[in-house]
């Protein structure tokens, strides 16, 4: 197993390239300035704030009950994309089809499962 | 008849090209082998296009025809000898079209297609499924938090990559969506492709042959010189590079 570690001096040197070639592409104008709020882009969602927002949906969740780790779980996938990607996302058709998948995927995959619930379990 | 000048120019590479060439096999550097395969998958792309066009039958999709192009053109960067002064374009699209055809052949069964399909999803997940930073021993909540959304959006990121090298190049007549895709969808999956070329060099050319052209990490270890292993720790590394960048240019739009 190779686990990114985010104090890892190789990763680092080359994120320096990944922004330099960001720079490289917009100054070749290949990217421009968008719409969205590039401050509120450029900060993903503090650990703190996913989890405050994944404790408020999954408080609306019975565990317990045979499907309830399944119904978390999907929640656990929508508020992680949405928080990644944005909340526009939640009105696009294929949205619901990507979060279906992402849940049987990780949910079929026993390493990935147990911890998952586990986590979703204590929330 | 003799050819004219400037047809004759026509019939051998640039000397840029023959200088590639000439590097490529004194060095032997699996690199430059890597930079002469990615130097000509436009033209494998155009042969993998042209022959979809003309299919007879609907048992392979364009996805297949790109993997088996792009394994005659690596089979043809292999075989190919500067010196007998034939362009290397003529000499690999009759190996990239017999590639294609042989294999389509051979492909009758649709069960192939979903094997391919099955195994590319497969090393996808081995190669992610710890993508987060695994604690020591008993994490706090939070880490465990970061860690399986960590997990959860580079997954997301291999999903929407798939199928993308259907997404590239806009305007191509083999541009296609998931028939369920809205505008976000789309946009997101567009800026991502885009993005791709933002990757460091080696990041993004595993990106770029096993997403867009399709092929097995064994087959991309094949190009790299390298393990199997080797790309599949390369391939989580460049998701996780990938969602940085999309972070950095998250305000940022994409002229496509």
């Amino acid at each position: 197993m190779d686990p990114i570690s985010q104090a890892n001096p190789v990763l680092d040197a080359l994120r320096r390239q990944l922004a330099e070639n960001i720079e490289r592409l917009r100054r070749a104008g290949k990217l421009s300035a968008g719409t969205r709020n590039a401050a509120a882009a450029r900060s993903p969602a503090s650990p703190e704030s996913l989890e405050a927002a994944l404790r408020r949906k999954l408080a609306a969740i019975d565990r317990r009950s045979p499907d309830g780790l399944s119904a978390a779980t999907r929640s656990f996938v929508e508020t992680v994309l949405v928080a990644e990607f944005g909340a526009g996302l939640l009105t696009d058709p294929g949205f619901g089809q990507l979060a279906a998948e992402l849940c049987d995927s990780l949910r079929a995959e026993p390493e990935v499962r147990e911890p998952l619930e586990r986590m979703l379990a204590e929330l | 008849m003799s050819a004219s000048a400037p047809e004759r120019a026509e019939q051998v590479d640039s000397p840029e090209e023959l200088e590639l060439w000439r590097r490529a096999e004194a060095s032997g550097d699996a690199e430059l082998r890597g930079q002469l395969v990615e130097r000509y998958l436009p033209l494998c792309r155009a042969i993998a296009a042209s022959l979809y066009a003309k299919r007879i039958a609907d048992d392979a999709e364009f996805a297949d025809y790109m993997q088996y192009a792009t394994l005659g053109l690596i089979e043809a960067v292999d075989s190919y000898d500067w010196r007998r002064g034939v362009r290397f374009n003529t000499f690999a699209t009759y190996r990239i079209q017999g590639a294609i055809r042989n294999s389509i052949v051979n492909f009758s069964e649709r069960r192939e297609q979903l094997g391919l399909a099955y195994r590319l999803k497969k090393e996808r997940i081995e190669s992610i499924k710890h993508a987060g930073e695994t604690p020591a021993r008993a994490p706090r909540r939070g880490a465990v938090v970061r860690e399986m959304a960590d997990v959860a959006v580079i997954w997301a990121l291999s999903y929407l990559l798939e199928g993308s090298g259907m997404l590239a190049p806009r305007g191509d007549a083999h541009y296609t969506e998931q028939f369920y895709d809205g505008l976000e969808m789309r946009q997101l999956k567009e800026k991502l492709v885009g993005l791709v070329d933002a990757l460091p060099d080696q990041e993004r050319r595993v990106i770029k042959y096993h997403y867009f052209q399709n092929l097995e990490f064994t087959e991309v270890a094949k190009i790299f010189g390298v393990t199997k292993g080797r790309i599949s720790q390369i391939h989580k590394r460049a998701l996780v590079l990938l969602r940085e960048a999309h972070a950095i240019a998250g305000g940022i739009d994409l002229e496509l």
